[in-house]
Parts: structure tokens; sequence; C-alpha cells
């Protein structure tokens, strides 16, 4: 086992569980430019990681669109699996929405070598958004007092399956509604990037997509499956995260039948060009291969 | 005087009983809404004092008013003064005329007549933002002592043009900047230290490249030309609630004075850009009282005037868009709509056009309504040009 | 109290309001409060004449429909036409001083003829142009930030009038301009505490004061907020309602250089008025049409 990196600078805030009132105090970039390079989470693949500059930030809120069966949910498992093992030396929390957990998937991922990671991995479910802010509420007193069980990592790694789910039941399309569903969504990202910020975890969300019938522009729209299509939950939800990564599937059409060309692209990030990767889904996880030579 | 006190009655749910306690007492506003009254006005020598005249009639919320100026509490409004018809009283003191009253280096928010502000505002230097025509569009550049608000949707660029700015504040004197400071007040975590640096050093490569001698220049004032000088003279904030947000402010204008006597006797560099991305994001949760969220904001955006009025620096402010059901259809509006539009001196909204990006100058009080393309490049924002586009990997 | 109360009142009596009968009133009115056109044709046709002293003009509309262009054009027409100086009380650090030297130069009849060009982003200004000077130093720009400021500019400016008046027999000002007072309002007022709407009827009534007494114009600009299913309405609430003398409400359709003055209430107009036309008026950055 590789011993645990050094711990980044503790941040400004107090570690007491209630985060301290203090006078603000201006932080320096220059200090925070080795942790920040440091503190990323690897994919555990080559390809993937340059694509994202070293791997998921720190201290952010990343987002993974796509359609179904695109690799979202096998992305996350993959990632909770790596975090143990990855410099970040961190244990993940799981909050699933779409039931059941996939137990199963987990363990066929898990690899052979060390049997107990999944102790590393804490799952819990939230079926509304005001589950999952009471869930995050507890997350917070978790994190902020670890000392409870000594042999369990650090959680540094908070995965959400999928932020969609949660909201598609109660509400209807009516501006008052809507009102109220936006709300909710800057709730619980302030509270996900308070976590993210206080903590130095990495958040990962996973979101569904819908149909565009209208012309829209820039970075929202992409074809996949033959349909042009944009991350659910609107542009409200779209202000709320920092990165967004698109998962798209081009179905080949001299291929066999049902072979399809993966592509993972980032829709925006502050630290990221426009640029895209190819991927496959392999029994052992998600990986990104090179373009074919043309 | 019978109307006035009449008037003051029925504006007031009070009854006539009540009448006394409105003369005499303060209102009593939370303390978080207190507008802090700057202290030096109080002490300036240009305003006049009628304290000295009034301590003959009683009236102890009055005195206690006009001589409260190292208390940290702001004095209660002199409504009494206007209900009371207080001039008479006024007449006998020898004051200077408000018309004379100067504004100067120690009161930056006097009176000024427009001739001296013209020249003034001629000289002023304006903060590039990277782009010529984005440039050409703002009349120069941001303006220093205006709020400048930016809006638009995600991944369009406002971060990128905000580290942009936060660091071409920096760029020195002899190559045509400000030489100034950055304060950075991130709400989002969008604050990316790695493209800071990369900002930092495409912004010096350009120097460099327009200004081939430079590296041979070694006066004792001149800043080095590495990344890492620009990443240190960034003051960043990092908060994560509306509180935070407000105590950050308060803060700032602190934080600001102090820096401001210090740097003047060294004759260095200060703070010259002040940058909230975004200002909106924890005003969008949840408010119970919907008002107080509204008297809140007004009050943040007049402490942002003030600070850019008073301290010489931009305030740039970065905002979200959302939807808005107007007119039976939804449109694309700046976020805190109708009560926070007028908060702001400019405003800028980028937007796509097909796969450019533009930016619309949508208020200004002296230039027209324009827009104009502009591209993110690694280098940070450049003007639209086929050899600077960000390579596309695929 | 009721000595306290007495005690506290002046002792003269000529600061209590004198009676005034119909002629004195209609003498005062003809000799002293006349109409301060505002330069913009379509307006001071809707006002009757322009902004009148004596008078609180409110302008309305929602964001950048023009309601600063309209101070910047008054105080620069009120000024450049010599009929007094021009008090601008800035709380958004909107007062442009090239803007008014542009518009001060597109004025018809100004100058003799045109001095120098002046480029709207830069300027080729000939130190010698002493017309420019000495209008733009009749314009006087003070910036305000919170409301117990603005009382106190307020309370200086009736001290430094009747100073004036005595010395002079009448003030030099003419015009006082506040851009905006519903941002100074705004974190005041609203909810549950009424002293916030006690000190804008305090500060509404010193201004009326001002202008009366002074013979002044008094011009402020106030925004709009939603008024529920997507409708917008003037801010600052019911009780302000009635303070203004006169309130005008402008818009701006997107994209263009129109306005719209559509005269909301008027003290002087009987109520045929609403059913005259809004009246449109350019405002274009670099001339100013009719």
């Amino acid at each position: 086992m590789r011993p645990p990196a050094p711990k980044p600078p503790p941040p400004p805030a107090s570690s007491s569980s209630s985060y301290s009132r203090r006078e603000p105090r201006p932080e320096n970039p220059l200090l925070l430019l080795p942790s920040c390079r440091a503190a990323k989470l690897s994919l555990g693949c080559p390809l993937l990681d340059r694509l994202l500059s070293g791997g998921l930030p720190a201290a952010s809120v990343t987002e993974i669109a796509g359609e179904s069966a695109t690799g979202k949910t096998q992305l996350c498992l993959q990632l909770a699996l790596l975090a143990p093992q990855s410099p970040l030396s961190a244990s993940s929390l799981f909050l699933h929405s779409d039931l059941p957990f996939p137990l199963h998937r987990l363990r066929r991922l898990a690899p052979k070598s060390c049997p107990n990671i999944l102790d590393h991995v804490l799952v819990a479910a939230a079926h509304s958004p005001a589950e999952l802010l009471s869930l995050l509420a507890r997350a917070q007193r978790l994190l902020s007092d670890p000392g409870r069980s000594p042999h369990r990592l650090p959680i540094r790694l908070i995965l959400l399956d999928s932020i969609a789910s949660l909201f598609r039941a109660d509400f209807d399309a009516s501006p008052a509604d809507l009102r109220r569903r936006s709300a909710l969504f800057f709730k619980i990202s302030a509270k996900l990037k308070e976590l993210a910020y206080r903590h130095q975890c990495v958040v990962v969300v996973t979101n569904q997509v819908v149909d565009v019938v209208e012309r829209d522009a820039g970075n929202t729209v992409a074809w996949s499956s033959g349909r042009r299509v944009s991350p659910a939950l609107g542009i409200a939800w779209a202000n709320c995260v920092n990165t967004r990564l698109f998962l798209t599937r081009e179905l080949d059409g001299d291929g066999a039948g049902g072979s399809a060309r993966r592509r993972m692209r980032v829709a925006f990030a502050p630290h990221l060009p426009e640029q895209s990767c190819e991927f496959v889904i392999r029994r052992d996880g998600v990986f990104g291969i090179e373009p074919p030579q043309r | 005087m019978v109307v006035m006190v009449l008037f003051a009655i029925s504006a007031g749910p009070t009854g006539s009983s009540d009448l006394i306690f409105l003369l005499r007492t303060a209102p009593a506003l939370p303390p978080r809404l207190l507008i802090r009254r700057p202290v030096s006005r109080r002490s300036s020598a240009d305003r006049p004092r009628p304290a000295s005249h009034r301590s003959s009639s009683a009236g102890s919320a009055r005195s206690s008013g006009s001589c409260c100026s190292s208390s940290s509490a702001p004095p209660p409004p002199r409504r009494r003064r206007f209900l009371a018809g207080g001039s008479d009283a006024g007449r006998a003191v020898a004051t200077r005329r408000v018309l004379d009253m100067g504004a100067g280096e120690n009161n930056p928010l006097g009176a000024q007549n427009a001739w001296d502000m013209l020249s003034e505002e001629q000289s002023q230097k304006h903060i590039t933002t990277g782009s010529g025509d984005l440039n050409g569009i703002l009349g120069g550049g941001i303006h220093c002592k205006e709020v400048t608000e930016i809006g638009g949707v995600p991944g369009v660029g406002k971060t990128q043009l905000g580290i942009q700015l936060a660091i071409n504040v920096q760029i020195p004197v002899e190559y045509g900047g400000l030489g100034g400071k950055a304060v950075y007040i991130d709400t989002e975590g969008s604050f990316m230290v790695e493209r800071v640096y990369q900002i930092a050093e495409g912004c010096i490569s350009d120097i460099l490249e327009h200004f081939p001698h430079s590296h041979e220049k070694s006066s004792s004032g001149n800043k080095q030309l590495q990344p890492e000088h620009f990443l240190a003279d960034i003051y960043y904030f990092r908060i994560c609630s509306y509180a935070e947000q407000i105590a950050a402010i308060n803060y700032l204008e602190k934080f600001l004075g102090e820096h401001k006597d210090v740097e003047l006797c060294i004759y260095t560099s200060q703070v010259r850009i002040v940058i909230i991305d975004s200002v909106t994001f924890h005003f969008r949760q949840d408010f119970d009282d919907l008002a107080l969220r509204t008297r809140v904001l007004s009050e943040l955006s007049l402490k942002l005037m003030k600070i850019a009025k008073a301290y010489n620096l931009a305030v740039v402010l970065l905002n979200q868009v959302t939807t808005k059901f107007t007119e039976g259809s939804f449109q694309l509006t700046l976020a805190l709509g109708d009560s926070w539009s007028h908060s702001c001196t400019n405003r800028v909204i980028l937007y796509w056009n097909g796969t450019e990006r533009y930016a619309y100058l949508d208020k200004s009080p002296s230039l027209p309504v324009a827009s104009a393309p502009y591209a993110v490049t690694g280098k940070g924002v450049r003007d639209v040009s086929s050899n600077h586009k960000r390579v596309r990997v695929t | 109290m009721e000595e306290r109360m007495n005690q506290d009142q002046p002792s003269t009596e000529g600061r209590c309001g004198r009676f005034w009968n119909g002629m004195d009133l209609l003498k005062d009115v003809t000799e002293n409060k006349h109409f301060l056109p505002t330069g913009l044709e379509g307006v001071d046709t809707l006002l009757g004449g322009g902004l009148r002293q004596g008078q609180l003009t409110e302008v309305t509309g929602p964001s950048s429909s023009g309601k600063t262009q309209f101070c910047l054009h008054s105080a620069s027409h009120v000024a450049a036409k010599h009929m007094g100086v021009v008090m601008y009380l800035d709380t958004s650090n909107s007062f442009s001083p090239g803007r008014i030297a542009t518009i001060i130069d597109g004025t018809p009849g100004l100058f003799g003829q045109r001095a120098y060009g002046v480029q709207l982003l830069g300027f080729d200004l000939q130190p010698k142009d002493v017309r420019l000077k000495s209008i733009m130093r009749n314009i006087i720009c003070e910036s305000v930030f919170d409301i117990f400021a603005l009382s106190e500019v307020l309370h200086q400016l009736e001290v430094s009038l009747l100073n004036d008046k005595e010395k002079n027999g009448g003030s030099r000002i003419r015009l006082l301009i506040i851009d905006s007072i519903s941002s100074l309002l705004a974190p005041i007022i609203g909810g549950k505490y009424p002293q916030g709407r006690a000190m804008m009827i305090s500060v509404a009534m010193t201004l009326k004061k001002l202008a009366d007494e002074h013979n002044l114009s008094v011009l402020v600009t106030n925004h709009m907020v939603s008024a529920g299913n997507g409708a917008v309405k003037p801010a600052l609430g019911e009780s302000w309602k009635a303070v203004p003398h006169v309130r005008l409400v402008i818009s701006r359709e997107r994209g263009s250089n129109m306005c719209t003055a559509t005269v909301l209430k008027h003290t002087l107009l009987y109520a045929a008025v609403f059913s005259f036309p809004p009246r449109w008026f350019l405002m274009y950055a670099g001339q100013q049409q009719q």
C-alpha cells in the first residue's frame, strides 16, 4: 500500500463542527498552487486524465451528463474504487437516487487484490431533495469529525447519482414550481460546494439528458444516438456546477450491429479547453482509447 | 410646521401620543442593515459644525448625532431638523457654501464640478480585457470608479474574463497598465489556480512580445515579470454563504483603507479592481422574506458603488442568467431581475452566436450599445483570430 | 410634553408659513416658477414646457431605458442655456462628464460655430475652450451612497441657499437632480420597518420645501419592480405615489435609440392629458436629434 500523501494545508475555517465566524481573511493563490495541482482524482486511464488535465479537481463540483447506459454510473463506481489508492487516499460517499444501488457491479469492478476496498465506500439513498439536504447535513458532521472510525480513510470523494431523478416527481412546469425547483438547486449546490471547499473533496454529480427541439447555441447541446440532447434541469442547474462533462454515443453506421463510439466531451470547465476523447466501457472499467489512425 | 407634523402622523402607524417618540429616537434598523456612515465625512474640515449652536435646545438625540465621530455605531438620522425647520439656527452659522465645497484627495466623495471631473476622467486609465474588440465597445476597457456587471450563460467565459482582468490590472505602468493589485471574491469555486497561472503566463508572453527589450530593464520599482508575482498580488476570498459575502464586503472597506495608507507611503501599487464571481449565487436560494433579500442586495450594491468611488477602483460583478417568464414565454435575463438590475453603472452580456462568443454592452452612461466578438484561448481572453483558437483535441 | 414640544419650535414667527392669498400665489407662480426645458423636444411638449420650478418631477422606467440620459440631457441644457447652476447627486457613479460635453457640443444654437469636433471615445480638447468650461463649471456633481448622507447634503444645500438668498437675493441653483433616489431608499423600505417609510417621507418633504421656497426644480429617478405576472410597476410603493408633482414613465425598445415617455401623473394638466399619445424622443449617443 502506498503511504498516504501529505495532507494539503487546512482550509482557513476551523475544523470544529460549526464553521466559526471569523473575519474574512484573504488567501494567496501562489500558496494554493501546489495543492491545487496535487489534489486531483485520476480516472485510472492516462488518456482520460490528459483530457481533464490531471483528473477531477478538488473543491469543485463536476457534472457528468449523458444518456442512459453511456457509462455514468460505471464511471462513478470506478472513481469510488480508485480513491483509496490514489494520492487523494480517501473514502467515498456514494449518494444514489436511482434504486437499487448497483452492488454487484461494484463487486465486479473491485480489484481482487484488495478485498476490503469496499470498506471505503459509504452508500446512502436519497429519494427527494429534502432527503438529500439532510444527508448532506449528516455528511457535514461526519466530515468535520472524522475520528470515529480510525481505520477508515477520510472521506474526500462525494458522488451523487443522479440529480435529475431527484427532481422528476412533484414538480410541474408552472413558473412558481420552477422557481421553487431552482431555489432547491442552489441550496443543494451551495451545500455541496461548501463541503467540497472546507474539506477539499472531489464532488461528482451525474445528470440525465433531455431532447431539445429549438435551436440552441453553444455548448449545451450535443448529438447523441442521433438525437439532439441537452443535460436535464435546464440553465438553472447548469449555473450550479463548475465543470460539465458530456458523454455521448455515436451509432456507427458501418460497424457491427449495436457497436457505438463513445465520446467524453468537456462542455465547459474553468480550467480546461473544449476538447473530447473517445472511450470504451470494458468489464474492468471505463478507459479512453486513441482515435483510430486515418 | 403644522402641515408637516400632521403629515408625519399620517405617514406612520403611530398615534399622536407617539409623535414625540418619532421625533426623538432613531429608527431601530437591524444591525446588519445599518448603513455605516463613513467617519471621514464627519471629520472633514469642510463640513459645517451645527452642533455648537444646537446645544441650547434640548434634544439629546440630535446633539449626540452630530458629535459621535469616533463611535462605531451609526448616528441617528437628523430627521428632527427637517421637521422642526432648523434652518433658522443654521443661518447664524457661517458655513461654507455647498458650491464651494471641493473634492480632494482626502475627500473623494465630495462635490466637484463637471469640468474638473472631465479632466480627471480623461487622465483615467482603463483596465484592458485582453481583446481589442471588447476594449473598443467598452471605451478602452473596464473603467475605474464604476461598477460593471458582466452576465452570461454558463461556459461562455465570465470567470475567464474575471481572471483575465485580475491579471491585466497588474500589468506594470511602464507597459501601459495600471500596476495595481486585485481582490477576487469567489462564491462558486470556479477560481482554478492553475488556470490563473496559465493566463498570467499568457499575459507576460504578450507583454514581452510587444516590448521586446523589457527584460533588459531592471529598475528597482519594476515588477518582475514572473507568473508567481502576478499570482501573489491577487487577494483571494472564498465565501460559502450570503452572510459571508456581506461580511467580506464590509471587511473589504477596512482592508482597502489599511492598504491604501500603507502603500501610499511606500509608493507601491494598491488594489485597483474588485471582482465578485458570482455576486448572485448565494441569493438565489430560498429566502423566506424576499423584501429582506431586496434590502440586503440594495445595501450591498450601494456599498460597492461607494468603494469604487472612494478608492478609485473598478468593481466587476459576474452574474448568472436565468429564464424568466415574461409576456407568456420564457426569456433569458440576468439573475435577480428588476430589483438588482439598476445596481450597476455598466452592464455587459456575454452570449453565444453560433459557435462564436459575443459581448453586448447593454447599459452605459456614456457609450452606445454595441456588440463585439471575443475568444477564450489557452492564454486567456483574446481577439477572435484563426490561429489563436483553443486547440480542439479530438 | 407640551412644553418640550414648544421649546423645540423655532421662536421667530417668520418661520411659520405665512398665509398666502390667491393673488400672491399667482404672482409667485408667474414670476418665479418658470419652466426649465430639458432640451428633448418631445418631452418638453409633453410636460407643457419642461421641468417646472417649484415642483418635484419623477422619471421612472425599467433598467437602461434612458433615465440617466434624461438627467444628463436636462443638466446639460439648463447649464448650457445659462439658466443657472445644476446640482447633480449621483448614487451609481453614472455621471459622465464626457457625455455632458458631447451633449453640450451637440446642442444647436449654442456656439456660433462648432468649436471642435468631439469624438465619442476620445477627445481632442482644446484647452482654450472657455465657453465649455464655463458651462460645465455650472454643473456640480456629488456622490451620495446612503440616505443619511443625502439628508446631510440636502441640509447643507438648504443652508447655502438661505445664505444666497440673504446676500444675493436669490440663489443661482436652478435644478437639483437625484439619480436615483430609489437606490438610496431601497435598503430601508419594505417589510416590517415603518421608520424607513417615515425617512422617505421626510426626505420628500425636504425636497418639496426646497423646490418651493428657493424656486428649484427637482428631478428624481426611480426604478421598476415586478408587480406579479411579469408586469412592472414603479418602486418605492404606495406612499411615494403622492409625492412627486409630475411622474413620467420612459421605456426603450431593445437595441434602438428611441425612448418613449408617458405621463403617469401631472398635477397641473387635467385628466384629459392621459389620452395624449406618448411622445418619443431620441437620445443618440453622438448627436441629439429632435
